[in-house]
């Protein structure tokens, strides 16, 4: 038998995939891993087992070299693998690589936080997930794209997408779209109930829903700064 | 075919306990062999309520580990033919638990040949309540008609879908009744109370039986004597139609409206 025969035990095959950058501002390190500790509470599920990049584009200039595995042990603390780094300077790569990171390519943007986010996330951002259970009390559903809810949520849960939420039955709980930052997510819902909002970090605790919009079918969007909660649109007529 | 039936809330006092021992002899009664457990380990009262407690000899942890075997742990109910309890150790802790050890146990009635059997949990979400849930087939959720009942309810209605067996395996999800205990008319027409419409619409589970708020419970309790044996009690006659709601007849709802006093019993009291 030749050798083309013999089975391969595996594929190897380049591809691109979606990843958590972790863009670092301070070389220092300052409370990193308070500071860690403390976002990834807001949403355990979606941080657990994430490849993390480290995008050293914002210290780039600076000639401090950061301490690479002080950033490691942080990061694989709250259960995140340390992938590689982005950006940086030569020497800053270099240590980063004898730290065993790996190099990513450097990103083409140079300035990609003032550039509207519009097609690089969306084109990389997963398809829609649909529950059609209600989601309890403690319960958290996270969605890497769209969330599409067909059942109540109820009071004391959690809905989280990096895209927009729509909720078809009442939302009783919080709702937290455009979690990785996209300010053009929304929340539709048919019943307004919730408990809290939030747009790409934006967001209002609803102590007191205004008569003319408690049970009613809203959405809500960021205008600038600005969380807007309004009526859906009428349609027809 | 067996069914594991868990009786569960979140919340303690609602009347899982009195709500777990009314059912288990109600589908006795109907002639199903039906066996009780008491997963309350370490503050065991299902024996008080079933009226056993002078009988227990050997209890559930007992027979986890190996201590006794089935026929000498169970406890025969000295009412009603096809009923068994088995009770909690009073002893020990909700760690004496496992789900291997728990697992064997639901195994061996299995092959007994009994037809219901019934977990009684313990209030919370620990592993108590885990262990009682873990195996069910179906589960009754008990609730009572106020928003800390209701949202515990819920909070264990989503436990129910995400890490019972059924659901770790992904077969069948756990088949969901709701059962609204205490439940108080009168209360409910003045708004002290949720109303059974507000409680399904909150919680989105099929209705199985509403029980009023009865005298007959507390004092059954402390008889010894499950409230589904006193038929004069309102609360025994919900519990009568919730057992033959579930083994599949129809029954219209009961004792949802406050009773008309007629005029001598207004002026009489």
């Amino acid at each position: 038998m030749s050798a083309v025969e013999r089975p391969v035990p595996f594929t190897l095959r380049a591809g691109m995939q979606l990843m958590t950058s972790l863009r670092l501002t301070d070389p220092a390190c300052t409370d990193l891993e308070a500071e860690l500790q403390r976002q990834v509470a807001r949403a355990p599920a979606m941080f657990r087992g994430a490849p993390i990049v480290l995008d050293l584009q914002s210290v780039a200039e600076l000639a401090q070299l950061p301490d690479f595995d002080r950033l490691r042990a942080a990061l694989l603390a709250e259960s995140m693998v340390p992938v590689g780094v982005r950006n940086g300077s030569p020497e800053q790569r270099r240590a980063a690589l004898a730290a065993g990171w790996a190099l990513l390519p450097e990103s083409r943007q140079e300035e990609p936080l003032a550039l509207p986010e519009q097609s690089a996330p969306e084109q990389l951002r997963q398809g829609a997930k649909v529950v059609e259970r209600p989601i309890r009390s403690g319960q958290q559903v996270y969605s890497g794209g769209d969330l599409v809810v067909l059942a109540p949520v109820s009071s004391g849960a959690e809905v989280l997408a990096d895209g927009c939420i729509h909720v078809y039955g009442p939302l009783r709980g919080r709702a937290l779209a455009g979690v990785q930052g996209d300010t053009s997510a929304r929340i539709f819902c048919q019943a307004l109930e919730a408990e809290l909002l939030s747009v790409a970090g934006h967001y209002r605790v609803l102590e007191e829903i205004p008569a003319q919009l408690r049970g009613a079918p809203v959405q809500v969007r960021l205008a600038g700064e600005q969380l807007i909660i309004e009526p859906m649109p009428a349609l027809g007529r | 075919m067996s069914r594991i039936i868990v009786v569960t809330s979140g919340k303690g006092g609602v009347g899982k306990t009195t709500t777990a021992a009314a059912f288990a002899t109600g589908l006795a009664m109907h002639g199903h062999k039906t066996v009780v457990i008491d997963f309350d380990v370490g503050l065991r009262n299902l024996d008080l309520i079933m009226g056993c407690e002078r009988r227990v000899v050997y209890d559930f942890v007992n027979l986890i580990n190996g201590d006794a075997n089935l026929n000498q742990t169970l406890v025969r109910d000295k009412r009603i033919k096809e009923l068994y309890i088995l009770p909690a150790s009073q002893t020990r802790d909700k760690e004496a638990l496992n789900l291997g050890g728990v697992g064997r146990v639901m195994e061996e009635l299995m092959k007994e040949g009994f037809e219901y059997i019934i977990c009684d949990s313990p209030a919370g979400i620990e592993s108590g309540a885990q262990m009682a849930m873990y195996f069910a087939d179906e589960a009754l959720v008990v609730t009572n008609p106020e928003v800390s009942s209701l949202r515990d309810s819920d909070r264990m209605l989503g436990i129910l879908a995400s890490k019972s067996r059924r659901a770790v395996e992904g077969d069948d999800p756990i088949k969901e009744h709701l059962l609204i205990t205490r439940y108080d008319p009168e209360r409910v027409e003045t708004g002290d109370m949720l109303s059974v419409e507000d409680i399904i619409e909150l919680l989105r589970v099929p209705l199985l039986g509403v029980v009023p708020e009865s005298e007959g419970v507390l004092q059954c309790s402390n008889a010894g004597e499950p409230v589904i044996l006193n038929e004069k009690d309102h609360a025994g006659q919900a519990y009568a139609d919730v057992v033959a709601r579930f083994l599949g007849e129809e029954r219209p709802h009961r004792f949802l409206t406050q009773e008309k006093k007629g005029l001598l019993k207004r002026l009489f009291g």
